[in-house]
């Protein structure tokens, strides 16, 4: 039983890296990872709890998967959010697209993405 | 049962399991790490809002993540395997009424394992959700999923004022007679 | 059993370590580098399985907590330099 969920949980994270591979939006691609990647490591996991017999091993295993859950689309939400905000990140969106407008409301023009140095900055200083 | 109460057991179990076995040292530092915690984090022990678990709608919503889980895992291995994969992207906001902070992050976290969705921002005041779609049909077949969502999240967790807030919401944003929005 | 996760394991591998080393974007390289995480913590528990020790799971609980952390900073960095 042991060795089938991790073969079930391997065999999903091989499902998120051709997604990964294979989508042409980074966005796209954060998906892929998310749904198949956590539950396919959660379920190693718990193969990994169901085949060990130490308790110690058990309670790890356990803890880890629990915190697996949890963390992953928490660090996908927080990526998909920055992505999205990236004014280099091409985030191609073909039908509606409601954030745009909302964000045209509190958007300012910071300027070019490299600034150039100040004038002056190496101007010797004692040190 | 105060949330400050179901916080620090939350942290009690985490620490037994980390130490993997339960004996009179591991219970003691535990209990003494959860206080030391409790007295340095005075916003965690004000709080103290009552609890609410309801153990059928809890099921229920259990048995609807893990039936989304695998459908969003079979809808990837279609798309995947596709020649080239067909995907219409879109992003559609959902307003949320009746979200503690708690049920909004929860409602967040579900979303990322919903089948062709995932959160890209999330705001508190008023409670909404914009959701990343891959496969876009209607705005309103995707707020009604998430409404549904936030229902059965409410029915295991919220107050009766936040239940009413959300069914107050949703008859104005999505009346029963089928009339657009 | 035990041997088929390794070469699944291995295969998502290469595929992520492509999306780390091509991804034209840091979002792109950020995703390879989560899903590489992933395939660790995955061959860690198998190799636990196939020789029985557990000597080394502790292992996968600090990646899981470091690889959450790490990808949280880097979110915040991507927004900031927008790149």
């Amino acid at each position: 039983m042991g060795p089938l969920l991790a073969l079930v949980g391997a065999g999903l994270t091989l499902l998120s890296a051709v997604g990964v591979v294979r989508f042409p939006d980074a966005l796209a691609r954060m998906h892929a990872l998310t749904k198949a990647s956590t539950v396919g490591v959660v379920l190693a996991l718990l193969g990994g709890a169901v085949t060990l017999d130490h308790p110690n091993d058990v309670t790890t295993l356990l803890l880890a998967a629990a915190l697996q859950l949890l963390t992953l689309p928490v660090a996908a939400n927080l990526m998909s959010r920055s992505t999205y905000m990236a004014r280099g990140i091409a985030s191609h969106v073909d039908e509606i697209d409601e954030l745009a407008e909302r964000h045209a409301l509190d958007d300012v023009d910071p300027g070019p993405l490299d600034e150039p140095p100040p004038p002056g900055a190496e101007a010797g200083r004692p040190g | 049962m105060r949330s400050s109460t179901v916080f620090a057991a939350m942290l009690l179990a985490i620490w037994l399991l980390a130490w993997g076995s339960v004996t009179w040292a591991n219970v003691v530092g535990g209990v003494v790490v959860v206080v030391a915690l409790l007295v340095a984090l005075p916003d965690v022990r004000h709080r103290g809002t009552p609890v609410i678990v309801r153990p059928g709608p809890l099921i229920r919503l259990v048995a609807h993540y893990l039936r989304d889980v695998i459908a969003a895992n079979a809808q990837l291995a279609r798309e995947v395997l596709r020649p080239r994969p067909r995907l219409r992207t879109a992003i559609v906001r959902v307003p949320l009424a009746g979200c503690t902070p708690e049920v909004l992050t929860a409602v967040a976290n579900l979303v990322a394992m919903t089948p062709g969705q995932m959160p890209v921002e999330v705001e508190d005041d008023p409670p909404v959700v914009y959701v990343h779609v891959l496969q876009f049909t209607s705005a309103v077949a995707v707020r009604r999923e998430i409404w549904g969502l936030r229902d059965e999240l409410l029915a295991a967790f919220g107050t009766r004022e936040a239940i009413a807030a959300a069914a107050a919401e949703r008859a104005t944003l999505d009346p029963p007679s089928g009339a657009a929005p | 059993m035990i041997a088929a996760c390794y070469a699944l394991v291995v295969l998502a591998g290469v595929g992520f370590a492509y999306r780390l080393v091509a991804g034209p974007s840091l979002t792109d390289r950020v995703i390879g580098l989560d899903g590489l995480l992933v395939v660790g913590v995955t061959a860690i528990v198998v190799r636990a399985m196939d020789t029985g020790e557990g000597a080394f799971l502790p292992v996968a609980l600090v990646v899981t907590l470091v690889g959450f952390i790490s990808t949280a900073v880097v979110a915040r960095f991507i927004e900031g330099r927008g790149r």
